[in-house]
This record gives C-alpha cells, sequence and structure tokens, in this order.
C-alpha cells in the first residue's frame, strides 16, 4: 500500500497537468452528486422518520368550483368521529390550526408574539405521530387547558428558565384563554408537514373550537390504513359519511354552477410533493427529480473526464508499460496497479469533494429553503460507495488499455503510440456527451434566470415604486386606530394619495360567484371593496371605460350599520374577469352586464370600466380574477395603502414609525412597500435560477477541465505533425484551424441532442407560469455559441504557443 | 545567385548556458548547384540547413534568396514562402503515421489552393518517380526506411520547389536504399533543381558538385568537386 501511494506520488508530480485536472473534476462532479444527494435524502424522507409513516394516509379533498379546481389538505372536523363510529377500532386523529398571539405572563416585558400557529389535536395524536417528550408525555393531551411546546419554542418563551408548570396567555379574536405547559417536545427534524409549536387538545366546546362544523373545512384528517382493503373501506365510508351530511347537494353537483367535491387519501410520504396549496411546503416533484439527475450526471462527467484524461495519459506511459511486461509483469499484475492508481486518485478526489460539499451545502440550504445539513453519518458511507464504484467504472477501462500494450511496437516506435482512431473517437465521444450535458444545463440556466427577470419586469398592473401598504387586521379598535393611522399619514405633505379597502389579496377579499347570464358557467371571483381614492393611489391602468365615482349614486355600495343599504350597480372589472365572462376585448365587456351572487340570489351589474391585471404572485398560482366594488362607508380589517412623492417613502416610513407607539399601542409596525412584495414573490424563482446557475457552472467547469486536458495531451501528442506541416508550409491560422476544429465538432454535435432536451424541460417548466417568457431560439444559441467560445479559449489557450513556435523546434522535440 | 548567406549567426540560450550553433557565416549558392554539408557532429550542419530551410530564425545576420530579404518576412509570408519554394527531406523521414503514404505526399500540396484533381496527379507522378506508387495506400508504419525515405522525398519534390534541402537522407538507410536516394537526388538535380545536403557519408558527399566543410558553428572550406 505504501509503495502504491509512493508510487502515484512520483507520477502525480510528473504527469502534475493531468492529476491535477483529475481530481478537481472528479472532485466537482463528487461534490455535486453529494449535495444533491444530500438534497434528495432530505426531501424523500419528509413525514419518513414516524414509525407509522408507510401506514399513515392524509385524507384529502379537491375542490371543483365553477370552472376552477382547488386542492385542499384539510376536510370537515366531523368526518374522522362519523368515520370511525361506522369503523370501530380505526385509528385515525386530526390536526386543527389556528393562529393566535401570545404572551407569557413570567416575562416582565410581556413581549406580544403575534401570529404563533397552535396545533389542535385529538388525546391520541401521539399514537400516530410518535414524537419524543423532553419533559410531560402525550398523557398530559387528556387535560383541558394543557399545552405541549417544542423544544425551541420553549426556549423562545422561557430562555433557559424550564417551561413545565409555567402559564401562557393565548388570545384571539379579542379573547384570551390560559394555557399551562405540560409538556416539552423534543426537536424533531424540520422534514415533516405536521406544525408542532404548541399543541394543545381540541376543545370539545367554546370559542377556542378551531373548526366549525360542516361549514368550513379546516382538520388535517389522518388515519393508519395499512391494507388496501382498509384503505378503500376508508374511502367508502368517508364519501358516504359526507353523503348523509349538510354537504350532500353540493357534492352531488345538484346546483348549476355549484360546487363538487371527491374525497382521496395520500400517503403521509407523497403529501408533501403535492401540489401547490395542499401542503405548505408543496414541493415539486419534477424539480427533485431534476436536482438527482444533475446530481448523477455530474457524476458521470466526472467519471467521464477520468477515462479521458486517463486513457490520453497512458498512451504517453505505453513505453513504461512495456518495459515492465519486458522485465515479466503480468497483464493482471499491471492491471491490479492500474486500479490501484486509479482508487488512489478517486480517493483523493472524494477528500476535494468532501470539502467542497461542505461548503456548498450551506450555500445550498440558504438559497433553496432546505434546511439540509452534512450528516456524515449517512456522507461517509456514500461517499465510500462511489470511491469503489468510480475506481471500478471509471478506473477498469484505462487500466485494461493501459496494461494490454504490446511491447514490440511500443518499443519499436520513436513516437507516443497513436493509439488507434477508436480510442480517440471514444475521448472525443466522451466530450461530447460531456458538453452535451453542459449546454443543456445551459440553457435551462439561462431561461430560469430570464423567467425570474420576466417576473422582477413584468408589468404589474400598476405602478409600483412609491406604494406601500398597512395592513389593518391589528388595528383591532377600528375606528380609533385605524383613523389614526389615516389620519397621520394624509397630514404629511409627502403623502400624495392614499386609500383604504379591502384589499385583495394584499388584505382579503370574499369569494363571490359570477356568471355572464341566468344558467351559463359560473366562477369564483374577489370582490374587492374600495375607496374612491384606490385606483388613483395604486394606478392601476385604466384599459377601457371609466372608473368608478361617488358622484354617480349607481356607482356606490353604501351600508349602514354593517347591513348594505345601497348596492353599486356599476362595476370596474379587471382584464381577467372580463375575460372568463367571454368578452373578446375590454373594449367589448363595457356597459355589458353580468351576474353577481350565489345561483338562486345572483343580481345583475353594469360594467363601466376594465383595468389591467395586478399580478402580485410570481404567477405560479392562479387566484380569482377581481372585481372592484366602490363603498363609501368605512371598510374594516382591509388595508391601507399610500403613494409617497418620489424618494420620500423612507422618510415618511420613519415619522409613522416614531408616531406609531400611540396611534397604535401594542399593535407591531408592519408596513411593507410593494417592491418589497414583489422581491418577495419573485424571491423563491430567483433562489431556483441562482441554484441552476451553480449546476451549470459546475457542469460547463467539469466539461472545460476535460477539454483542457484532451487539448493537452493532444498538443502533445500532434507537436510533431504541426512541425511537419508547418515545413509544408501551413501557416499558423491553418494549423489553429486545424486544431480547434478537432474539438469544436463534438462540442457542437452535442448541441445537437441538447435542444431538444433543454426546450422539452423548459417548455414544461414554463407552462406552470401565467406569464412564462417566450421560448425563444436566442437561449439555445446564444448557450452553443457560449459554449463553443469557452472551448475554443480552452483548446486556444493551450496550443496557441504550439501552433506559433518555429517549426524545427517542434520537429526536433521527439 | 540563389541564396546569399551574410553574417548568420544563431545563439542558443538555456538558462545559463548559451551555445553559439553558427557564427558569422558567409556562403553563397547558385541555382542549380548540388552542395553537400559535412562536419563533425555539433556543429551546427542541421542548424544551418534549419535556417536556410526558414524553419529556425537567425538570431544575426542576412539571409537573401532570389530577391527576397528573409530575415525581414514575418510568419505567414515565411510559411507562404516555404510552400512555394522549398522541399525538405529528413533523416528521420518525419511522415505523419495518422496519414496514408499519398495523403503524406499530398500535404506539401494542400496549403496551396489547388484543384483535387491537379493535386493527384501531381502526387501519382512524383510517387513514380521515386518508385513507391504501389504503396500509396499503406500507412508510414508499414513500410521499411528506404521506401519512408523515398516518400518523403516525393513529398519533397511534388511541389516542384526551386530549392531542396536534406538532412542527412541517407543517414537511417543501408548502403543500398543510400545508393538509391542518391540517385533520385542527383537525377533532381540534373533535372534543374537545387540541393542542400547534410551528410556524414564521404562518398555521397563526393557526389555533389560542391561541398562545404563545418567546424565549431563555421564553415571552413568550399570546394567544388572535379566533374
Ligand atoms: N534548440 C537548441 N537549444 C540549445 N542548443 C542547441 C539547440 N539546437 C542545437 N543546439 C546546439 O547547437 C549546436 C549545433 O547543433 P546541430 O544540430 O546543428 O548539429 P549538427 O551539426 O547537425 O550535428 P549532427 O551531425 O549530430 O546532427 C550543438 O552544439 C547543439 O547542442
Ligand atoms: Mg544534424
Amino acid at each position: 500500500m505504501m509503495t502504491m501511494v509512493s508510487d502515484f506520488w512520483r507520477l502525480a508530480v510528473r504527469y502534475r497537468l493531468y492529476t491535477a485536472l483529475n481530481v478537481i473534476g472528479l472532485g466537482l462532479g463528487v461534490a455535486t452528486f453529494l449535495t444533491l444527494a444530500l438534497v434528495a435524502r432530505y426531501e424523500l424522507g419528509w413525514d419518513g422518520f414516524y414509525q407509522q409513516s408507510a401506514s399513515l394516509y392524509e385524507l384529502q379533498a379537491d375542490f371543483v368550483i365553477g370552472s376552477g379546481t382547488f386542492h385542499m389538505a384539510e376536510v370537515h372536523d366531523p368526518v374522522l368521529p362519523a368515520v370511525q363510529t361506522r369503523m370501530p377500532g380505526l385509528q385515525g386523529t386530526r390536526l386543527e390550526h389556528i393562529s393566535a398571539d401570545i404572551v407569557a405572563p413570567s416575562d416582565i416585558s410581556r413581549t406580544v408574539h403575534y401570529d404563533q400557529t397552535i396545533s389542535f389535536v385529538d388525546p391520541n395524536f401521539f399514537d400516530l405521530f410518535d414524537l419524543k417528550f423532553t419533559a410531560g408525555s402525550p398523557a398530559v393531551l387528556s387535560s383541558p387547558g394543557n399545552i405541549i411546546l417544542s423544544a425551541t419554542m420553549a426556549r423562545r418563551l422561557f430562555g433557559e428558565k424550564p417551561a413545565l408548570g409555567q402559564t401562557l396567555e393565548v388570545t384571539r379574536h379579542g379573547k384570551t384563554s390560559v394555557y399551562r405547559v405540560a409538556g416539552v417536545l423534543r426537536d424533531h427534524p424540520s422534514n415533516t408537514t405536521i406544525t408542532t409549536d404548541l399543541i394543545a387538545a381540541i376543545p370539545k366546546t367554546g370559542a377556542d373550537r378551531p373548526c366549525d362544523g360542516w361549514n368550513t373545512m379546516c382538520a388535517q384528517t389522518y388515519a393508519v390504513l395499512p391494507t388496501a382493503a382498509l384503505r378503500q373501506s376508508f374511502l367508502q365510508n368517508a364519501h358516504d359519511v359526507l353523503m348523509t351530511s349538510p354537504l350532500s347537494r353540493a357534492i352531488e353537483q345538484k346546483d348549476p354552477g355549484g360546487e363538487k367535491m371527491t374525497l382521496r387519501i395520500v400517503p403521509l410520504p407523497s403529501v408533501h410533493f403535492g401540489s401547490d396549496g395542499v401542503a405548505e411546503d408543496g414541493a415539486s416533484r419534477s424539480v427533485l427529480f431534476a436536482l438527482i439527475a444533475i446530481g448523477t450526471l455530474s457524476l458521470l462527467a466526472g467519471a467521464m473526464n477520468y477515462v479521458n484524461l486517463a486513457t490520453a495519459q497512458s498512451l504517453g506511459r505505453a513505453r513504461e508499460v512495456a518495459i515492465r511486461k519486458v522485465l515479466g509483469a503480468s497483464h493482471t499484475r499491471l492491471m491490479i496497479r492500474f486500479l490501484g492508481e486509479a482508487l488512489v486518485l478517486t480517493t483523493l478526489a472524494a477528500m476535494l469533494g468532501l470539502i467542497l460539499t461542505e461548503i456548498a451545502v450551506p450555500t445550498v440550504a440558504s438559497l433553496s429553503g432546505w434546511s439540509v445539513t452534512l450528516d456524515y453519518g449517512w456522507t461517509l458511507p456514500l461517499l465510500g460507495a462511489v470511491i469503489v464504484v468510480l475506481t471500478l467504472g471509471a478506473g477498469f477501462y484505462p487500466a485494461f488499455m493501459l496494461s494490454s500494450f504490446s511491447p514490440a511496437p511500443v518499443l519499436a516506435s520513436a513516437r507516443l503510440p497513436a493509439q488507434g482512431r477508436f480510442g480517440a473517437r471514444i475521448r472525443l465521444f466522451l466530450v461530447g456527451i460531456q458538453f452535451a450535458f453542459a449546454v443543456t444545463l445551459g440553457i435551462c440556466t439561462l431561461v430560469v434566470n430570464a423567467q425570474a427577470l420576466h417576473l422582477r419586469h413584468l408589468d404589474r398592473g400598476m405602478t409600483i415604486p412609491g406604494l406601500a401598504i398597512i395592513a389593518t387586521e391589528n388595528l383591532n379598535a377600528l375606528d380609533r386606530q385605524q383613523t389614526a393611522v389615516v389620519n397621520l399619514l394624509r397630514a404629511m405633505p409627502d403623502v400624495t394619495d392614499l386609500s383604504v379597502s379591502a384589499g385583495g389579496t394584499l388584505g382579503r377579499y370574499e369569494v363571490g360567484s359570477v356568471h355572464r347570464a341566468p344558467g351559463q358557467k359560473a366562477f369564483m371571483a374577489q370582490a374587492i371593496a374600495h375607496d374612491e381614492a384606490f385606483f388613483r393611489t395604486f394606478r392601476l391602468h385604466l384599459l377601457a371605460g371609466r372608473l368608478t365615482t361617488s358622484e354617480r349614486a349607481t356607482d356606490v355600495t353604501h351600508t349602514k350599520n354593517g347591513n348594505p343599504d345601497a348596492l353599486a350597480q356599476n362595476f370596474v372589472l379587471s382584464r381577467e374577469a372580463t375575460r372568463k365572462l367571454g368578452f373578446s376585448s375590454p373594449q367589448a365587456a363595457l356597459g355589458q352586464t353580468f351576474m353577481f351572487g350565489d345561483n338562486d340570489a345572483a343580481e345583475k351589474r353594469t360594467i363601466v370600466g376594465v383595468v389591467e391585471d395586478v399580478i402580485l404572485n410570481s404567477g405560479q398560482d392562479t387566484l380569482p380574477p377581481p372585481i372592484y366594488e366602490l363603498e363609501t362607508s368605512p371598510i374594516e380589517q382591509g388595508i391601507i395603502a399610500f403613494r409617497t412623492a418620489p424618494g420620500a417613502m423612507p422618510h415618511v416610513l420613519n415619522a409613522l414609525r416614531k408616531a406609531w407607539p400611540t396611534l397604535a399601542p401594542g399593535v407591531p409596525f408592519e408596513p411593507q412597500t410593494m417592491t418589497e412584495i414583489i422581491a418577495e414573490s419573485t424571491q423563491s424563482d430567483i433562489a431556483r435560477g441562482r441554484l441552476f446557475s451553480i449546476g451549470a457552472a459546475v457542469a460547463i467547469a467539469i466539461a472545460c477541465l476535460g477539454l483542457y486536458g484532451l487539448a493537452a495531451f493532444n498538443a502533445e501528442r500532434r507537436m510533431h505533425e504541426v512541425g511537419i506541416r508547418k515545413t509544408l508550409g501551413a501557416t499558423t491560422a491553418q494549423i489553429m484551424r486545424l486544431l480547434l476544429g478537432q474539438f469544436l465538432r463534438p462540442v457542437l454535435y452535442a448541441s445537437l441532442i441538447a435542444w431538444p432536451v433543454a426546450w422539452v424541460f423548459m417548455r414544461n417548466w414554463l407552462t406552470g407560469f401565467d406569464n412564462p417568457v417566450a421560448l425563444t431560439p436566442l437561449y439555445f444559441v446564444l448557450t452553443t455559441l457560449l459554449a463553443a467560445l469557452l472551448c475554443a479559449l480552452t483548446i486556444f489557450s493551450r496550443t496557441f504557443g504550439l501552433a506559433r513556435a518555429e517549426p524545427a523546434r517542434a520537429l526536433r522535440a521527439e | 545567385m540563389l541564396i546569399e548567406l551574410s553574417h548568420i549567426q544563431r545563439l542558443y540560450r538555456s538558462d545559463e548556458v548559451e551555445t553559439t550553433a553558427l557564427h558569422d557565416i558567409e556562403l553563397q549558392i547558385e541555382k542549380g548547384e548540388f552542395v553537400a554539408i559535412m562536419g563533425p557532429s555539433g556543429c551546427g550542419k542541421s542548424t544551418l540547413l534549419n535556417i536556410l530551410g526558414t524553419i529556425d530564425r537567425p538570431t544575426g545576420g542576412s539571409y537573401r534568396f532570389g530577391e527576397h530579404e528573409l530575415t525581414a518576412m514575418n510568419e505567414a509570408e515565411l510559411a507562404k514562402f516555404r510552400r512555394e519554394h522549398l522541399g525538405y527531406v529528413f533523416q528521420s523521414f518525419n511522415l505523419i503515421d495518422e496519414l496514408t503514404i499519398e495523403e503524406n505526399i499530398e500535404l506539401a500540396l494542400i496549403y496551396r489552393n489547388m484543384p483535387k484533381a491537379e493535386r493527384q496527379s501531381r502526387v501519382s507522378h512524383a510517387m513514380d518517380h521515386v518508385g513507391i506508387a504501389h504503396r500509396a495506400r499503406h500507412y508510414p508504419s508499414q513500410l521499411s526506411g528506404g521506401q519512408q525515405q523515398r516518400a518523403a522525398i516525393a513529398r519533397a519534390i511534388v511541389g516542384e520547389p526551386s530549392l531542396i534541402l536534406a538532412d542527412e537522407p541517407t543517414g537511417n538507410l543501408d548502403t543500398e536504399n543510400g545508393a538509391q536516394v542518391m540517385d533520385i537526388l542527383q537525377r533532381l538535380n540534373d533535372e534543374g533543381a537545387t540541393i542542400i545536403m547534410v551528410t556524414h557519408s564521404p562518398s555521397h558527399a563526393d557526389l555533389a558538385r560542391r561541398r562545404i566543410d563545418m567546424l565549431d558553428g563555421q564553415v571552413v572550406v568550399s570546394v567544388r568537386n572535379a566533374i
């Protein structure tokens, strides 16, 4: 072993360039593979650590309203108990979330922890989800008024003091209840869909009840269903329960334009991969598989590099082999020797890969939001396997080739053996594959980044800079606090416009059914109540007609004591709403009527104006299109939006912050500029773009390393030929063309493979967006040109000196 | 006068040692001459021939070829000069292993933008001239040394150069093959080609019209053979 290492060392020094290129290329491949393997393990291991994971199922609902389908991860709260009476002995549990503000009375400063998620569960919850306790036990769930904290939450609320026995004040909708901490959970892996920071038993009665019977779908419902027969019967019983419930009419879709609900069960580990909206972290399987593919291909690219460089280098060692053979070494012994060298080299590369992984994992985690960590207990055995596979897989062919040289011709020839056209072809073929991979990733990177850029600069239907909003839902003393904030802002000279509205997706909206005429198909729209200054403040782009005004009685809804007194007859609609109503253009919709409200109660309204669609999210989930209703009475629980003079925003926000404690004591100060909101919504797309860029850079780097090595080898081997050609009158340019052409061709062929593959991937990916960039040939051509340029530079840097040299020098260098 | 060298000097600098391969060479060669260069190993014969063939540059002095001043030419001009005026024969043949004999010979015409048909007729003519036509499709490694050298000569003459440079063309050959090569060179000279040949064999040198002896980078004697 020692002699093997010292032999390797001598070789490594002698073939410095090859060794370095090989170790770096393979190291990069190993690092990419390990990092993405860790990501894949994290994603595929989602919810996998519960003892019953394999037999746990979640009951979900698909909900068809009008033309849209909604997926719900929650069902109605009474479903599970009703199924359990039909299926005695069925193990099932419910999880119902509320959001509340929490104060620990032991905290002298009485810090309010706003918007904490509390999970109400059935008492048997821990039988299904076996989380470990550091204090207390699952039994505490049977007493009402007890609450269980995660270790993290306990630390956050009580610091280093023991949490057990402390009390918590939980405030929701203005009502406060007191809970006693009766248990603390050990921290568990973060890849689970179950939120368990604060757990209490579902109250039987009272204001704290999170769900309202058959009126809301808010219970995550789980059951242990180990057999197909059980699953079948569970689903059937759940369906029967619904059919005998007050919802049966809607479920059967007996109402025209009504809703239809179907149930399904999803294995716990798959819940995470549900479509958006089902699970909060709804990840996409296709992104995961793309990452796994990239990881594997990177490793493969590194291995190809190894094969290429090793076979190229081995030609230079043919003489060594020939002499060893003459001295009596057998084929087998030489094989073992060369495989040993491969082992040392891959081990070196693996160590480099591990170091790079150590650097890459935190970067990837922060870019992607995956809480991946480098778990050595899992990574090292994998790394060992990688070393063995690489040594045998990549080391075998070069070792075989090297030990197969027959001594006589090698010793008889003065020059490096050319190793036939076959070996050269294989090397070019491998380089081609590496570049096909690199070019595919390169194209995807360009498109993904272009899409992120496109979203950032998208026409969002309003003027973004200078606009900010304040949610008013926390301003609970509505008349006093909201008015105080509005008045203060109005008094500032830098605030040019101010509006109070329901705010739509920014605040709240009411979903209302809309259809063109009686009997026609209905769809859901967000009805956004707003004041007169709304359009001016947001600068919504008017496409046709006029905006509504309080000067016309028929434009305005007026409420008195919370009840509508007069209803607006005229509405401004978003472009999307008119499209869904079936109008060919905004102009075509003007003066036309539509029906607003549930079927029996629908009323006729007139379209007087059409505004551009407002785009707030990254466009990957479709929200109901807005219709705008002017209201003159104060609007509650919505948003205050204001626009400032150019550049005055920081100054206005500062003044507001100073005044805030007296305007709204105890309420968090959380204004958001529209610029921030947009940036947040495109963040994940930008992060994905960055991840892809890193992946592409690594792939291209590996391919270029390989090419550089080949070009170097080639330059060395063809030095003599170049000398002859120059003696015969070839110019430097002609020589360069010869050397470049040899390598550029595989890159161009590689593009022929990469283009359709990347096209299919990207077309699929872009269909997920409402506003996709056009998939123009530009991305394809640009990537190929770039790859060719990089490739040319790589070869150039290695061969120009040779092509320029005096021919006499090249001829002498034998 | 075809060739005029004056004050040609070639220094090699490697790390600390400085070798003067050629000292102040003065040499004139007429059109149609057959010159043999002799001298002990390391005296600068190959260096001189390389400079004459413009595949090496002198560090000083001037080299006139006809009306061209070659030391003033740039890289591309020299390449053009080589392909139009020169033919080269080496001691170690210097054929390209990956190309057939035919392709090796054609290489001397490829950089001239000559139509394919003309190239082919010239190549087959040159192969006939040296008696190698039956080996056209073979690779160099499949030929004997003498055959390889004849192929190399065919490559040197296929472009009908005005000057043929041969660096020990018979050095790697047995007596019989050596004699054959000398025969071809003499015939080419008779047909009008100017030939400069480096050799260690006094009998081959005697076949030339003029003999130049070198020692330590300098021309010491230049004698005309009485023929
Ligand atoms: N590239 C070089 N670098 C350094 N010195 C060189 C170089 N080429 C030649 N020389 C030196 O120049 C001198 C002349 O070399 P050259 O090859 O011309 O000799 P030669 O007369 O052809 O010898 P031989 O008969 O052995 O072929 C020698 O001393 C040689 O060492
Ligand atoms: Mg010599």
